[in-house]
């Protein structure tokens, strides 16, 4: 009787999917969730950035990857002497000095709008004797606003490394900023790789603690 | 006097320094607010306190020591409301005095708690909450208590009184009840109410009080919270439920993991450590961020003079536009002044929504001589709804020069179910028909808290077949196929003296493991704007088959809709293919929905259920923007509470989750969860698949309005 039950199922299911298999209708729900999962904890798949779509795209262009977050594109919106402005499709923007630290953000949930600090190049660093320096730093957010919190920063140079970009390698040095809010307890480690005058092609950073790590990836310079 | 003075000052500054810490204080790694109490409710340990989880928020207890271990969902659809349903294992009890019957399971209790927040915390003043605990269950722990909380940086000082279980122990008993309210509250009379299932008023707040405090302490960098309380509970002089105090004191300490889960461990009444966990969602927002509308390139004037000339082509350009954001043209039209479509769609459950992306494509495509872009929504073969833009404004909209708001000013909503632009629109999609549409995937049965075992289940694959034969009627089938199940275990057969409508469940679980859930046949009608028709046949539920159909009248604009629905239905065999049992009978029901402020919805069904009885079951629920459903339902009928048995009246809770909230996309389905405590014959309704309320009851006027700002995301 039980072989006969599954038997008639069968029929009834051969019958009606042959015309529309789908893999798309078998445990749609578990599925997507295994993928929502999946994304979460190991990030997006990067298919759509390739150096021939950064060769035909005009203008000065980075990766940009917040947390596990999908790879999107930036492009260079505008520049002048000591800041470059970032746009992502969908309305994030970064501001970056020229040591290529993110001073500003907007579109995010959490928004850095104010960083206060010595300016320096990195070129500075790579060329002096000392190996670190130390620095305080006040940042300030929106949402919840929170006004010059205050950083203590300490940059160490290390060696020249040959790093993978997407479309070349480039022989680099790290460049290790170690930034700490005692009261928070907020520690992060913060990477810039730096070529020798000073331009600062990939990095690591950590401008908010309420947000997570922003990796960024110069894919096309911007014209000097 | 002056070190008084001085001391008042230093207290006074060194609040002010703490409150200055507020802001920074939001960027600690972690939110460390107030988590469970051992019950579930937020509170301390044993004892409760003034706090509540934010308005729309949902967690899962588990707190286990011995001889008492809780499991609980509580919910907070209010932010001065918090309730909880919870199921209690007491370890050192017997589940009954028979072997026979329960084996060597432990006792398992049900019970709700209920707070309500009385006063929110202010510069001065404490939060103040009144609370029950274990109403209309067995009142095991059955306790009132009245509550306030205070903080001082980032501690939080908690002292209360309590009555029942909470009141009788501790060094301080003041019960002030008697003299305010006269001397019935001097003594208690039990709170134990045996079966349970119905609220024993006679015994909130009376009796010994007794005052309880506690201090908790949030070292927010680390992301701890700590715990102490001087616990008033005394389970020695219960003799349902004797446990050894050594001592008043217990403490504890919680970590968080993060934002939505942490992990809690104390040592209680002096000879006992308890384990906790819980896991809590905000659900009144949507904290993922999803696409904005695709940016739909305008054609320059040539080619709108081609697509103007070429309808066709409009069309086919109009159809992909749409397809790339999952939207599906139903019809179309397309003349001098105005552009219509009728659309559906998977992706959108929101008709403000889906009509804002589906008419800014429109436009885009639009010659410039169009001034009205009219949306039709659909859901089924029902048009639902109909959005008549003002295309200048919407326009003005989507380039951020007007807003919502303003569009709605200019804009006409409207419905026209009965003469749709289905039957005449210029541009009608070909569907062949029969269109055939299945899907598949894992899915469990449960059956809790049962005296043979705490859980019974069965791990199945569920098949469901639809065959659309052609509009507005469907072939539905739904069938499953065992993979695992541990049902052999049920040995409880039903001994109820009604009708079995409900109570043979474990005949269907054991017997129906392979089954045929569902196979009607289902036509559904519009005949007169805003009156809908359904009728269906066949095996219309896993219990019951039959014929019978419903009728709703939703007038659009208004705040309420009226329907009535019969059935005539016979008992299915417990195999669940195509046989049938003696029992048969009509049910029938007049349904009554309004949307209430503060979006709150009712539901008021009454008529004759399956078992024969007649009654009335009021459902109100509470939707928050982002979709999230928290509602509760009781049923009272003329079967009597003896007839009934253990609960004494048919009751339960759900909630709903719209799964959008955890994708980086839009999507309209729901993760619902629903708990009837007791499956009982009084009070039964008949399963509807797609009834009409269901189909249409989220597409009125105010529903639309409630989702207005959605009309440009």
């Amino acid at each position: 009787m039980k072989r006969n039950f599954l038997l008639k199922i069968f029929a009834v299911y051969a019958l009606s999917a042959c015309a529309n298999l789908d893999t798309k209708n078998i445990a749609p729900g578990y599925v997507e969730a295994y993928k929502a999962l999946k994304n979460y904890y190991f990030g997006y798949e990067n298919e759509l950035i390739t150096a021939d779509l950064i060769s035909r795209i005009p203008y000065a262009s980075s990766t940009l990857q917040i947390g596990s977050g999908s790879l999107g594109l930036i492009i260079l919106e505008s520049a002048d002497e000591d800041t470059f402005t970032w746009v992502s499709s969908d309305g994030i923007y970064l501001m970056l000095n020229k040591s290529g630290k993110i001073i500003r953000t907007k579109g995010l949930p959490n928004n850095l709008k104010g960083y206060d600090a010595v300016s320096f190049d990195m070129k500075e660093l790579i060329n002096s004797n000392k190996t670190s320096f130390s620095f305080t730093e006040y940042y300030s957010y929106d949402y919840p606003i929170l006004n010059l919190l205050k950083v203590t920063t300490e940059y160490t140079v290390g060696k020249k490394e040959s790093i993978k970009l997407l479309n070349q390698n480039k022989d680099l040095v790290l460049i290790s900023e170690q930034i700490e809010n005692k009261y928070l307890g907020w520690k992060e480690n913060n990477k810039y790789w730096v070529d020798e005058t000073g331009f600062v092609w990939k990095s690591i950073q950590n401008p908010s603690p309420k947000l997570p790590s922003f990796y960024i990836e110069v894919t096309k310079k911007p014209a000097e | 006097m002056l070190l008084i003075k001085k001391t008042i000052l230093l207290f006074g500054i060194s609040l002010t320094c703490l409150t200055l810490y507020s802001d920074i204080d939001d960027y600690f790694p972690y939110e460390v607010n107030p988590t469970s109490s051992n019950y579930g409710i937020t509170g301390i340990l044993e004892m409760p306190n003034a706090r509540m989880m934010g308005e729309g928020s949902l967690k899962f207890t588990f707190s286990s020591s011995f001889p008492n271990e809780f499991t609980t969902i509580t919910a907070t659809p209010f932010s001065w409301l918090e309730a909880s349903y919870r199921y209690t294992e007491i370890k050192n009890k017997k589940y009954s005095k028979s072997s026979t019957f329960s084996g060597n399971q432990s006792w398992k209790d049900k019970g709700f708690d209920i707070k309500f927040k009385l006063l929110k915390e202010g510069y001065v003043l404490p939060a103040v909450a009144i609370g029950l605990r274990d109403v209309a269950g067995t009142g095991t722990f059955a306790s009132e208590y009245v509550v306030f909380s205070k903080s001082f940086g980032n501690f939080d000082v908690t002292t209360g009184i309590g009555w029942g279980v909470l009141g009788r122990s501790g060094h301080m008993h003041i019960n002030p009840f008697p003299s305010l309210f006269g001397k019935d509250y001097k003594t208690r009379i039990s709170s134990n109410t045996g079966q349970g299932g119905t609220f024993n008023l006679n015994a909130w707040f009376s009796g010994q009080a007794a005052i309880f405090g506690g201090l908790e302490y949030d070292l927010k960098k680390y992301g701890l919270r700590f715990k102490l309380e001087y616990d008033t509970s005394d389970y020695d002089q219960d003799n349902i439920n004797p446990l050894d105090v050594e001592s008043h004191i217990n403490f504890g300490l919680n970590y968080y993991l993060s934002d939505s889960f942490n992990i809690g461990l104390a040592f209680e009444k002096g000879n006992e450590f308890r384990l906790s966990f819980v896991l809590k969602g905000d659900f009144s927002k949507d904290t993922v961020s999803k696409p904005s509308p695709k940016y739909v390139q305008k054609p320059n004037s040539k080619q709108l003079i081609r697509l103007r000339q070429n309808k066709d082509l409009f069309y086919r350009s109009l159809n992909k536009s749409l397809r790339d954001e999952n939207i599906y043209i139903q019809a179309a039209s397309y003349n001098e002044e105005v552009v219509s479509l009728a659309v559906a769609s998977s992706r959108f459950a929101t008709t403000s929504r889906l009509a804002g992306r589906a008419a800014r494509i429109a436009s885009s495509l639009a010659d410039e001589d169009v001034e009205e872009v009219i949306i039709h929504t659909m859901n089924g073969d029902f048009e639902t709804a109909t959005l008549a833009f003002n295309r200048k404004e919407l326009d003005k909209a989507n380039n951020f020069h007007s807003s919502p708001n303003e569009v709605y000013k200019k804009s006409l909503l409207y419905s026209n179910s009965d003469s749709t632009l289905l039957k005449n629109g210029d541009f009608l999609p070909k569907i062949k028909f029969p269109e055939i549409t299945w899907n598949m995937s894992p899915g469990l049965k449960h059956q809790i808290g049962g005296p043979e075992a705490f859980y019974l289940g069965q791990l199945w694959w569920k098949t469901d077949i639809n065959i659309k034969l052609k509009r507005n009627l469907t072939l539905y089938s739904s069938f499953g196929i065992n993979i695992y199940n541990n049902f052999n275990q049920l040995n409880n057969p039903s001994y109820s003296d009604s009708a079995h409508v409900r109570s043979d469940i474990q005949e269907y679980l054991k017997e129906g493991e392979n089954n045929i859930q569902r196979m009607q046949i289902e036509w559904m009608h519009s005949p007169l704007s805003d009156i809908f028709l359904r009728f269906d046949l066949g095996l219309l539920e896993e219990m019951f088959g039959g014929v019978g159909g419903e009728i709703l009248y939703r007038p659009f604009n208004k705040k309420y809709a009226i329907g009535f629905s019969a059935h005539k239905v016979r008992q299915r065999g417990y195999k669940q293919r195509f046989s049938f049992r003696e029992y048969k009978t009509n049910t029938g029901h007049f349904s009554f929905y309004y949307d209430l402020p503060k979006n709150l919805s009712v539901q008021i069904l009454t008529g004759k259920y399956l078992a024969g009885d007649i009654g009335a079951t009021v459902d109100i629920s509470k939707r928050f923007k982002t979709g999230f459903t928290l509602g509760v339902f009781a049923t009272k009928t003329n079967m009597s509470k003896v007839e009934f048995g253990e609960g004494a009246f048919d009751k339960g809770f759900y909630f709903s989750i719209p799964t959008k909230l955890f994708y980086t996309d839009y999507k309209s389905g729901n993760i619902s969860f629903g708990l009837h405590p007791l499956t009982k014959d009084g009070g039964a309704l008949l399963n509807q698949h797609n009834s009409l309320f269901s189909i249409l009851g989220d597409s009125n006027k105010t529903s639309i309005l409630r989702d207005w700002e959605s009309l440009l995301d």
